[in-house]
């Protein structure tokens, strides 16, 4: 880390007007320090940080460097800085901010919270929380994060109290409960902490880290079988509880590191949202333009909305950045056959099978790609040739069975279907395929019944419009 | 100049200029009730390494590219492997073949042997300990009961067993005894779960690791991969088969469903039933506590013992951890040493079946722990006040900003942290006392492995610490006593070795000192198993209790102090009187 100086001219920031003061609070609030000298901005060292991160850590410091007695500029900096986990420099920023605008809660509270996870100033945090909080219109977080602040630190009477206090501000704060829930347990106060952690159950029933506390005070209050219910809970359960924290989040949202991005655009893709991952695999290829695995994400997005050429173009660099990557290679078979460069898309197929002769999920893959791209022969084939291989999956006998509909085989079709829903109970289109072929068959009752099991699994599917459309009530 | 500007220059540019290594170390670090110390104070560890010739140097491959096995090893044992009476101690190395583990390099695990003066020779061409594996971490016991102490030895790859011959030399006996455990081993004990007299052995594992994975830290720095990155593997329990060979029965123990990137590991009794348990830090999962069922199974009660996660109903980075009765009242407390950003945690044993509470901010441990990451751990008296005392072997796992003082080179310094020491006031509340200890906490290090024992027989106890790319390193006990001591040493005569398990409890006048025969504690490292006892100036002792492993309680009279007290099993009285 270095520092750059800047000599300014004698200024002084207005003071800002004085926000109304919060009838509980006595504290006063001090006005804006001077600026008397040479000012520092952090220059962290960005040698081998990747170009994204340089980047933004450059343009909040240009920020900086432009307006150096805005608040707001040493803020974003600090943000930024917090966001790629530059502590240094963030704590530095975020103090900075606060000298020029000590009505502003936020930069002391960001400020704190970098001093008490990196652990580098416990009472500092401290103070910094208590005057984040003098400042704070109700904010549950600055509470909260303050109240484990001064547990860590063996206040647990005052810590309580604050966590009282977070569960009063509007909101229902379940971890506020939870914690609250704990500390009284841990003070053998076990018929409050049972209260207050079936209140944080009560706002969050999934939350492990609950269930967890409750399994423990069971088995203190002796109460075993309450107690083994709620470990097996909470091994079920994720903790899911954190304090809702938008300010951190929105600091956490400046944060363009690969991890990052990549976490966000694995999360477009989980939901549908190929088009938002997109640009966000983008970014990440411009931090890692030699990862192959990145490559490969690219070509699928592009893929699925519909961009075979620029599919192919970064699965072939998957590929020579890894030559075995049979995700790149599958993903230029899928791209090949949108295109209907079916040739290609079978040699593709083949150099995959080659690599991996005994994986039944190349075969169905590829069979999904023939049938949707419309070979559905193709894709019989291939699923039959899974099929040799192993056990195929309800999706593929789904995808087989649509396939042998279009072919106009629909007794083979509803065999398929009859075998993804025994693979699957919850299927629903394969429901509704095999409600359709039944009625293609004139077997109206036999039909109605599978849409009825589609409809009672999701009354929004097409096969509820189906019932609605033949004058049938939905389940 | 603002003032924050005058602490950020302060902290971030002038810390070079700063003359006290101590103050460099710990700048911006609440020491809480540690004082500077006085130019004439005796400093409580001192270190004997050079003195001693101990001239271990831990190679651990690194080579530019972040491999996870790199910032993870390595381990040491002090054991009398010649039965001479004094301790020897046993270093495990990895390699400059790395990451091809198959492939070693020149590096190997060393064995030095004590000699009559108290120094140490490197011994390992001619002990058979010389492993060329990428060594994690070791377990000393006697498996055979012939009397010897055995080794066994985790690595990244096959983990081995060498039987001791009898005369402080070895031969690897792995494939005959089917002591052969793959993968990612880290820690390991050697017990008897299920009271058939002989040890059985558990081996914590961490992940299914592969060298594919490139990770990168929020700054979009390469670096290494976290346990989250990887498969978590599931521990391993080979039982004892009495004649020099092991079975695999971690699937009808009930261990192998749990898989949680195991490290630290503790075989003892926990709950008080008199049965061997298993506690597991598990990093980055949910910690494991395998009680056991008397039937040669096990159930994982961490959950409900309230020893699986943090306050925060999270799993902590656990790495390694201790056993110990920290405020004497009987039972055994368990301290596990976790990642920068979470404490080091204390959980207090409530006693009976309730389970355990976490009183890490209760007892002073929190707040001094969050900037560091540890690893080895042990509690000690180390001033013969009668309470136990607690060291912490730190060293990060990501890199930061690089601590003035750092001793590894340029790239590994900035993995680097001082260590911490901790009095224990005798009610199990503590306080950093860095100040008494310079010469342990303030080598700027990457400090993993720690064991402990009375290397040079003075009825103090001695540290050994590793320190990843960087010298073992020996800490004589200096501190200044503040009472007498008592060694114990629980024999049992049938198995012609250590009573492993046994709980010695030392009856003063006014108080009970709780410990346990044991070696397995700490960060993938194995101590002396003898009973420590520092006894505080005026107390008086009225008998020795001793719980052995299979039941049996005896009552020895009260013992000479400032001696070592061998107790063998069935020479006691079975009545209190």
């Amino acid at each position: 880390m270095q520092l750059t100086a800047i000599v300014l001219a004698q200024t002084e920031k207005a003071a800002p007007s004085q926000p109304e003061q919060r009838t509980t609070i006595s504290r006063v609030r001090p006005r804006p320090k001077p600026i008397t000298g040479p000012v520092f901005i952090p220059d962290p060292t960005t040698k081998d940080m990747q170009p994204l991160v340089k980047e933004a850590i450059e343009k909040a410091r240009k920020s900086v460097l432009d307006q150096p007695t805005k608040s707001s500029a040493w803020t974003g900096l600090g943000a930024t800085c917090d966001a790629h986990g530059l502590y240094d420099c963030a704590e530095f920023a975020y103090a900075r901010a606060f000298e020029l605008d000590p009505s502003d809660y936020r930069n002391p509270y960001l400020q704190a919270v970098v001093l008490d996870v990196t652990g580098r100033e416990p009472k500092k945090a401290l103070e910094l929380y208590e005057r984040a909080y003098a400042l704070a219109p109700p904010y549950p977080p600055i509470l909260w994060r303050w109240a484990k602040a001064l547990e860590r630190s063996g206040r647990a009477d005052k810590a309580l109290e604050l966590y009282f206090q977070s569960t009063e501000l509007g909101q229902p704060l379940a971890i506020g409960h939870r914690s609250a829930g704990q500390l009284l347990m841990s003070a053998a106060r076990h018929a409050e902490a049972e209260l207050h952690l079936k209140q944080s159950l009560a706002i969050a029933p999934g939350d492990g880290a609950t269930h967890a506390a409750l399994a423990q005070l069971y088995r203190r209050m002796n109460k075993r079988k309450l107690s083994k219910l709620h470990a097996a809970k909470a091994k079920e359960f994720e903790p899911v509880v954190d304090v809702p924290d938008p300010l951190r989040d929105k600091m956490r949202s400046l944060a363009v590191d690969s991890a990052t991005l990549m976490f966000r655009a694995k999360n477009a893709i989980g939901a549908g949202d190929f088009a938002s991952a997109t640009p966000l695999f983008e970014l990440c290829e411009r931090a890692l333009p030699n990862d192959s695995k990145i490559q490969v994400y690219l070509a699928t997005c592009y893929r699925a909305t519909d961009r075979p050429d620029k599919a192919i173009t970064h699965a072939k660099r998957a590929l020579t950045l890894n030559p075995d990557n049979l995700s790149a290679i599958l993903e230029l078979a899928a791209a090949s056959a949108i295109k209907g460069e079916i040739d290609n898309a079978t040699k593709y197929y083949e150099h995959a099978q080659r690599l991996n002769p005994n994986n039944v999920r190349i075969d169905t893959w590829m069979a999904d790609v023939f049938i949707k791209a419309s070979y559905n022969n193709l894709g019989i084939l291939a699923m039959e040739r899974g099929q040799r291989k192993g056990e195929v999956g309800a999706h593929a006998h789904w995808m087989w069975g649509v396939a042998l509909t279009e072919n106009d085989d629909t007794y083979e079709a509803i065999e398929h279907f009859k075998k993804a829903i025994e693979a699957n109970a919850n299927f629903t289109n394969a429901y509704y395929s095999l409600g359709l072929a039944y009625e293609s068959l004139d077997r109206l009752d036999d039909a109605i019944e599978q849409y009825k099991l589609a409809g009672a699994l999701d009354r929004n599917h097409l096969a509820a419009q189906r019932l609605d459309m033949l004058g049938i009530e939905v389940p | 100049m603002s003032l924050s500007t005058d602490r950020y220059r302060a902290r971030i540019v002038r810390p070079t200029l700063t003359a006290c290594l101590f103050c460099a170390a710990f700048a911006g670090v609440n020491l809480g009730q540690a004082a500077p110390p006085s130019p004439n104070a005796t400093a409580w560890f001192t270190e004997v390494t050079h003195e001693l010739k101990l001239d271990f140097k831990h190679e651990n491959g690194g080579r530019g590219k972040q491999y996870l096995p790199e910032i993870m090893a390595g381990g040491v044992a002090l054991f009398d492997a010649d039965n001479d009476g004094d301790l020897d101690i046993y270093l495990t190395n990895g390699h400059r073949g790395f990451p091809k583990i198959e492939e070693p390099g020149a590096e190997q695990n060393r064995f030095y042997r004590q000699g009559a003066d108290g120094r140490f020779e490197d011994v390992t061409k001619t002990s058979g300990l010389g492993d060329r594996g990428y060594g994690m971490g070791v377990a000393t016991g006697d498996f055979d009961n012939d009397g010897d102490v055995d080794v066994y030895v985790t690595n990244l790859g096959t983990d081995r067993l060498y039987r001791n011959r009898g005369d402080g030399t070895f031969e690897d006996i792995t494939s005959s005894a089917g002591a052969g455990v793959d993968g990612w081993s880290a820690s390991a004990c050697f017990f008897d779960y299920d009271r058939d007299s002989f040890l059985d052995i558990y081996v914590s594992r961490y992940v299914r690791w592969s060298a594919e994975h490139t990770c990168y830290s929020p700054d979009g720095r390469e670096t290494f991969c976290g346990p989250r990155s990887f498969n978590p593997a599931a521990d391993v329990l080979l039982h004892n088969n009495g004649n020099a060979t092991f079975t695999d029965v971690s699937e009808s123990a009930g261990i192998s469903k749990t898989k949680a990137a195991g490290l630290g590991v503790v075989c003892e009794d926990l709950n008080g039933d008199g049965w061997a348990d298993v506690y597991v830090a598990n990093d980055a999962y949910a910690n494991c506590f395998w009680t056991n069922q008397h039937d040669g199974t096990f159930v994982d009660d961490a959950i409900m013992t309230g020893s699986a996660y943090d306050l925060n109903g999270r799993p902590e980075a656990g790495m390694g951890v201790v056993a110990g009765d920290l405020d004497r009242d009987g039972d055994t407390d368990l301290f596990m040493t976790h990642l920068t950003g979470e404490t080091n945690t204390l959980y207090k044993n409530l006693g009976g079946t309730m389970g355990f509470d976490d009183a890490t901010s209760v007892v002073g441990l929190a707040t001094s722990s969050v900037r560091y990451t540890g690893f080895g751990t042990a509690a000690l008296d180390a001033e013969l006040d009668g309470d136990l005392d607690l060291v912490v072997g730190n060293g990060r796992v990501s890199r930061n900003n690089r601590i003035d003082g750092a001793r590894p080179a340029t790239p590994w310094d900035v993995f680097a942290e001082p260590n911490l020491f901790y009095t224990n006031n005798g009610s199990g509340r503590f306080a950093l006392e860095c100040g008494s200890a310079l010469p342990f906490c303030a080598p700027v290090e990457i400090t993993r492995g720690l064991a402990t024992g009375d290397l040079d027989a003075d009825g103090d106890i001695d540290l050994v610490v590793t320190n990843l790319r960087g010298p073992a390193r020996v800490y004589r006990n200096t501190a200044p006593r503040r009472g007498s001591w008592l060694m114990v040493r629980a024999i049992d005569p049938r198995l012609h070795r250590d009573a492993i398990g046994a709980r010695i409890t030392l009856v003063l006048d006014s108080q009970r000192l709780v410990r346990t025969i044991t070696r397995a504690f700490s960060y993938l490292s194995s101590s002396d198993p003898r009973a420590h006892f520092g006894v505080p100036a005026g107390g008086k002792p009225l008998r020795i209790e001793v719980d052995w492993p299979d039941g049996l309680r005896e009552y020895f009279p009260a013992p000479k102090l400032n001696a070592l007290v061998n107790l063998t099993r069935g020479t006691g009285k079975q009545h209190d009187q």
